[in-house]
């Protein structure tokens, strides 16, 4: 992707966030080079009034013009400032903000490619490690404020002579060159860096990570983790070493050329005023125009290098944001419910893998038949699910509903038409209500209410300081509650239900429940499910005995899809071993 | 913050540089290069447009003279300048290089230190500051190194710049004084008032963090797009944004507010400064001297206020880094434990026996007992299976035992004698648990296994693997068992399916050892397959060890001893599974519902 996209790219989101900020950031720019301009006129008249005249009234004038547009420009930096930094905080935070609408906003599938994941990982420690939006953003304001300053102070050096503008800029041209070949270095430094600084910042976060902090403790990987941190840091500070070396040298000479053009200036402008051309007030002027020159060119030089180096750490974010929404993807037509699922030829693979996970599957399910799918691990059962979810496409093959193309529907009233509990569901840190409804809490509670009763959480919840309104998890609020796992899932099938979908899919819905609430769920859910049509992914083989019909999937093919009793006839079918293997435990238990 | 610990304790600025000049004392010359370097900087500014204009406004100036001039101060510029810009750069990264230890001891206590504090959320909240001043080149630990070695050459200049200032005009040194001062008061003032919002701060920015990370966090995708809650969550997101940006605002605010002050004095100080030098010379001054004690002010200025911000620099910080220190301090119940006499170890796979006596329980912040006055005894050697509803108490139980977290009141035993007296490591050493969930680090096979980096019994290694069935698949691949594991250190990392990662977890706990087997629920993700296969290498994995298993699946009780059935009360029932179902309870009833529908099947076998 060009720089010249990432950079509309930014432009585009900025505006979207804050139009005001570009205008403030000219207003910015013209407060910063008027306060310099006024530093270098104003003192060559004092100068001059004092190596000339001396009239006591025009000194106390000259000197009451400089305290008071110092004055001025410092109010008005001081204002400036607080309204940019407030602004530059909205615009990072806006920005967060746009990437994480986005990754929500486009089709599910690209989410479990890892390049995605890979993309959003360097987008985000490209965001806050290498901070990318604050160094656009400085440096672009430093890049503004330089372009001002130098125009007017090549205005002011050209009254006296074009020869010095020109020596000026031919020593500019030598930093340039030493500043190249250290760029091209710094450029292959940090993209060799970039792999190193990601696994270091993997093993850090590690330490960080809640998850791991029981097997941390029990197994004592506290030098395992502290020993591979402070090696990858070890390691990463020798690079540095190199790096610093290399650009103290350039730095270095950077300093030594600076030197240089001051004393050309005083050179230069020294000898002028020998000829009796200008006064010492003329010289101090010009000179210090000189000094500021090269400066405001060095510093608008680095601010462009930096830029194109921020840009150049942008383009996995640039890359993320150009990925369509899925809106944009979907048909137009309107699915009010869902009468009958058919696979036709359907073969699907994960992206980046090559086993076919379903492999030329058919299948056909019926309007209100509650049907099982079972397999082994890894046999392909949630991404039927999946599939239907319309989370990802197959690779060839169609899925009808109704016997129309799933893609062809609307996002609206398909996603609408589906209520599903995954194995890896997960709830958010809103209230226990709105977790169930997702709505906002006034116009759900009552019926949030009744399904806490459906799935048996009522005693739990309303024995909360905030009842249905508590916030679940302790994340965004620490004040909010936990719930155990099997509390969760109820929580996760009560929304489900609430959703009042014509298809509703349950995959591993009752893993973390004991098995009196399992027994309940179970018992009830055909009861709340009613005439719907249901998909069941168990591990508990009786689940399957109450449903219709069940679909076996054995190594990406349909092995068999009838009903307990038929499937139970063959010994030697991945069904009977399965079910016999739990089954045999129970056996004669009254 | 009390006068006893600060008295006890070394203040940890002189900590740090102890270390410095522990680690790398060399950083010390390189410190007095950069510093004799950069005090000759100001030199080279102050004399410079003294010498020109004097030389200009002089007796028979010539051109060739001002060539003459700008050459010796161009030889003696450039390599002043060279050498204070070289060795500073040249140091830094041995700057970086003294933090290093800070990160590791940080990394190592934080997965050190008891368990209860890893379920807080307030525990990080509070620290968060304090834990970043360990991470970052500009801020705490490493921020306040840098800023130390420019401390010896701004102190220099600005005592020579002002005695030179001083010694023509103390009107005007005064009046830079109060300007400076003014600004560092400011700087003062908004640091603490900021440091007194850290945690509002901190808690806008996990808020905001939440929605965020929660947006972009791939595993929620799923159930975002389901149930349509992009629009909340981004509504929500901008709405904290905001809560965010009005604390932000307030500070700046505050800051702004006190910035008069700064303009006041700055409007004082340039009064004085001009009119001063300007009556000078009026009175007799050169102009050449004049331009030089403009370009010693100007200096002094810079550099003074580069001084005060520096000190407030570090003065801020010190905040961040001495809450870091008193961490590392703190006495969180890191693995030393608090035994005062080391109980004798006990022999490794030597099973032990174990008693709850009295045990009261509850989370910090709950309002419920998981456990009251709780009793169960499992002598040594025996497998028990512990059951019970959702919310009963079974994984807290394993976290008591443990040593994860500690009973509110009464006794744990492990060979009779009280768990808290022996010290947590090796309390920890004595288990070999497997959860749930299992967590496969970014290690290789071997190091997940054995939970080290070096130093890992090879054979051992195999051994385990091919007890828990996975030796054919590890060693088919090229690296065998040192096949880096997830995708995230190398791209060709292996990815094990959820029971392979079950078995992987039982690997472990067998490659540990230990005297006690612990099993949470680790079929509930599992094929009936798959489970049955870990139910009948049960007996291989415990060894003879006390053995605890926990799972809703009440077949896994039939090769078991015995049965714990507890529910919110404590121990409600406790027998073998021949007992409990004869007795007609909670336990018969729990069975009889999960294997009802088995029967169906059965029979049609």
């Amino acid at each position: 992707m060009s720089n010249v996209k990432k950079a509309a790219l930014v432009f585009s989101m900025v505006r979207k966030i804050n139009p005001a900020y570009f205008f403030l950031l000219i207003i910015n720019s013209l407060v910063f080079s008027g306060q310099i301009m006024t530093n270098i006129v104003f003192p060559k008249f004092l100068i001059d009034e004092l190596t000339g005249g001396r009239s006591t009234q025009r000194l106390i004038m000259w000197v009451a013009a400089i305290v008071l547009s110092n004055l001025i420009f410092a109010f008005l930096k001081k204002t400036l400032r607080r309204t940019v930094d407030i602004m530059e905080r909205r615009i990072a935070w806006g920005i967060e903000r746009l990437f994480a609408e986005k990754i929500m906003s486009v089709e599910y599938r690209n989410l479990e490619d890892p390049h995605y994941l890979d993309l959003k990982e360097r987008a985000s420690f490209a965001m806050s490690n290498q901070g990318v939006v604050y160094n656009l953003i400085a440096n672009t304001i430093a890049f503004l404020n330089e372009i001002f300053t130098i125009t007017g102070l090549v205005a002011i050096m050209l009254r006296l002579s074009w020869i010095l503008v020109v020596t000026l800029t031919a020593t500019i041209g030598l930093l340039v060159l030493i500043q190249a070949g250290f760029s091209k270095y710094q450029q292959k430094f940090y993209a060799e860096l970039m792999p190193v600084n990601r696994k270091y910042g993997y093993y850090i976060n590690l330490t960080f990570d809640k998850l791991i902090q029981k097997e941390t403790r029990l197994y004592s990987m506290q030098e395992m983790l502290g020993n591979t941190v402070a090696t990858y840091n070890k390691e990463i500070n020798k690079w540095f070493g190199r790096f610093y070396r290399r650009m103290g040298l350039t730095m270095g000479l950077f300093q030594v050329v600076t030197v240089l053009q001051t004393m050309l200036a005083y050179g230069f402008v020294g000898t002028r005023t020998l000829d009796g051309g200008i006064g010492i007030g003329d010289l101090t002027m010009y000179v210090s125009s000189a000094v500021s020159f090269s400066s405001a060119v060095l510093t608008m030089g680095m601010s462009v290098v930096m830029v194109f180096q921020m840009l150049g750490f942008l383009t996995p974010l640039a890359e993320l944001m150009s990925v369509p929404d899925e809106e944009k993807l979907t048909g137009t037509a309107r699915l009010e419910k869902v009468r009958s699922i058919a696979f036709e030829n359907v073969t699907f693979t994960y992206p980046k893998t090559d086993k076919k996970v379903l492999d030329n599957v058919s299948f056909g399910i019926r309007e209100g038949e509650k049907i099982s799918i079972v397999g082994l691990n890894g046999a392909g059962k949630s991404t039927v699910v999946k599939l239907i979810c319309r989370l990802y496409h197959p690779d060839s093959g169609t899925i009808y509903i109704n016997g129309t193309d799933i893609f062809e529907y609307d996002r609206e009233t398909y996603l609408r038409a589906i209520a599903a509990v995954f194995q890896d569901y997960r709830l958010f840190n809103f209230s226990i209500c709105e977790n169930i409804s997702c709505k906002s809490a006034d116009e759900s509670r009552d019926k949030a209410e009744e399904l806490l009763t459906k799935v048996g959480m009522t005693d739990k919840v309303s024995g909360l300081k905030n009842g249905i309104d508590s916030l679940f998890g302790k994340e965004y609020d620490t004040e909010g509650v936990e719930f155990s796992g099997g509390q969760a899932q109820k929580i996760a099938i009560a929304r489900a239900l609430y959703k009042d979908a014509s298809l509703v899919i349950l995959d591993e819905p009752t893993s973390a429940l004991d098995p009196m609430a399992e027994a309940e769920i179970y018992e009830n859910f055909n009861g709340l499910v009613g005439d719907k049509t249901a998909l069941y992914i168990s591990h508990r083989m009786s689940s399957s005995v109450f449903c219709d019909r069940i679909l076996v999937i054995s190594n990406g093919k349909i092995e068999s899809f009838g009903t307990h009793r038929e499937l139970m006839k063959n010994e030697n079918s991945t069904y009977y071993r399965l079910f016999s293997s739990q089954a045999k435990n129970y056996r004669h238990a009254t | 913050m009390s006068e006893k610990t600060s008295k006890k304790i070394k203040k940890p600025l002189l900590r740090m540089l102890d270390k410095a000049v522990k680690d790398d004392p060399v950083i010390f010359a390189f410190l007095g290069i950069y510093t004799i370097a950069a005090v000759c900087v100001p030199v080279f500014t102050v004399a410079l447009p003294k010498v020109i204009v004097g030389y200009l406004t002089g007796n028979a100036p010539t051109a060739g003279g001002i060539v003459y001039i700008s050459m010796i101060f161009f030889a003696a510029g450039a390599l002043v300048y060279f050498l204070k810009r070289f060795i500073g750069d040249f140091t830094y990264p041995r700057i970086t290089a003294l933090r290093i230890d800070f990160i590791r001891s940080l990394a190592v206590k934080l997965v050190s230190i008891d368990y209860k504090y890893m379920e807080s959320a307030s525990f990080y909240e509070e620290r968060e500051m304090a834990f970043n001043s360990a991470n970052g080149n500009d801020n705490g630990v490493e921020g306040i190194y840098h800023k130390l070695f420019e401390l010896p050459q701004l102190c220099l200049i600005v005592l020579a710049l002002s005695v030179f200032i001083g010694l023509k005009s103390v009107v005007i040194l005064l009046a830079i004084a109060l300007h400076i001062a003014a600004a560092s008061f400011i700087a003062v003032r908004v640091q603490k008032f900021t440091y007194s919002k850290k945690e509002l701060l901190a808690r806008g920015e996990r808020r905001v963090g939440y929605y965020a990370k929660t947006a972009k966090d791939f595993s929620y995708g799923k159930d975002i797009r389901l149930y349509d809650l992009k629009y909340r969550i981004t509504e929500n997101l901008k709405k904290e944004i905001e809560c965010y940006i009005n604390t932000y605002r307030i500070i700046r605010n505050r800051e702004y507010a006190l910035g008069f002050i700064s303009l006041l004095t700055l409007v004082i100080s340039d009064a004085v400064i001009y009119g001063t030098l300007t009556y000078l010379t009026v009175s007799g001054m050169s102009i050449a001297d004049y331009t030089m004690y403009l370009a010693a002010v100007f200096s002094l200025n810079s550099q003074t206020s580069e001084l005060s911000g520096n000190i407030t620099f570090v003065m801020n910080e010190y905040m961040y880094v001495r809450d870091l220190y008193r961490f590392f301090d703190e006495d969180l119940g890191s693995e030393d434990g608090t035994a005062e006499e080391k109980p004798l170890a006990i022999d490794d796979k030597a099973p032990t026996d174990i008693e709850f006596d009295n045990v009261t329980f509850k989370y910090p912040g709950a309002d419920k007992n998981v456990f009251e006055n709780f009793s169960l005894k499992i002598p040594a050697g025996q497998k028990l299976a512990l059951v019970g509803i959702n919310g009963a108490g079974k994984t807290t139980f394993v976290k008591l035992l443990t040593g994860l977290f500690k009973a509110d009141s009464g006794r744990i035993l492990i060979n009779g004698r009280n768990i808290n007296e022996y010290d947590k490591k090796h309390l920890y050493g004595m288990f070999a648990v497997v959860f749930q969930d299992v967590n496969i680090l970014a290690f290789t096979v071997a190091q997940n296994i054995a939970c080290a980096l070096d130093g890992i019994d090879g054979e051992k290694v195999d051994y385990v693997l091919k007890q828990v069935g996975l030796y054919d698949k590890i060693n088919a691949l090229e690296k065998g068992k040192d096949t880096m594991m997830l995708k995230i250190i190398e791209q060709d990392g292996l990815m094990l399916s959820g029971g392979e990662s079950q078995k992987l977890a039982i690997a472990r706990a067998l490659y540990k050892g230990g005297n006690c087997v612990i099993m949470d629920e680790p079929t509930s993700a599992l094929d009936a397959l798959a489970e049955a296969e870990i139910y009948s290498e049960f007996d291989a994995l415990t060894d003879g060890r006390t053995a605890i298993y926990i799972s809703h699946r009440l077949a896994s009780t039939k090769f078991c001893d015995v049965i714990a059935l507890i529910d919110g009360s404590g121990l409600c029932e406790y027998g073998s599974h021949e007992e409990l179902m004869a007795k007609r309870g909670v336990y018969y009833d729990m069975f009889v519902t999960q294997g009802k529908y088995y029967q169906d099947g059965g029979d049609a076998a």
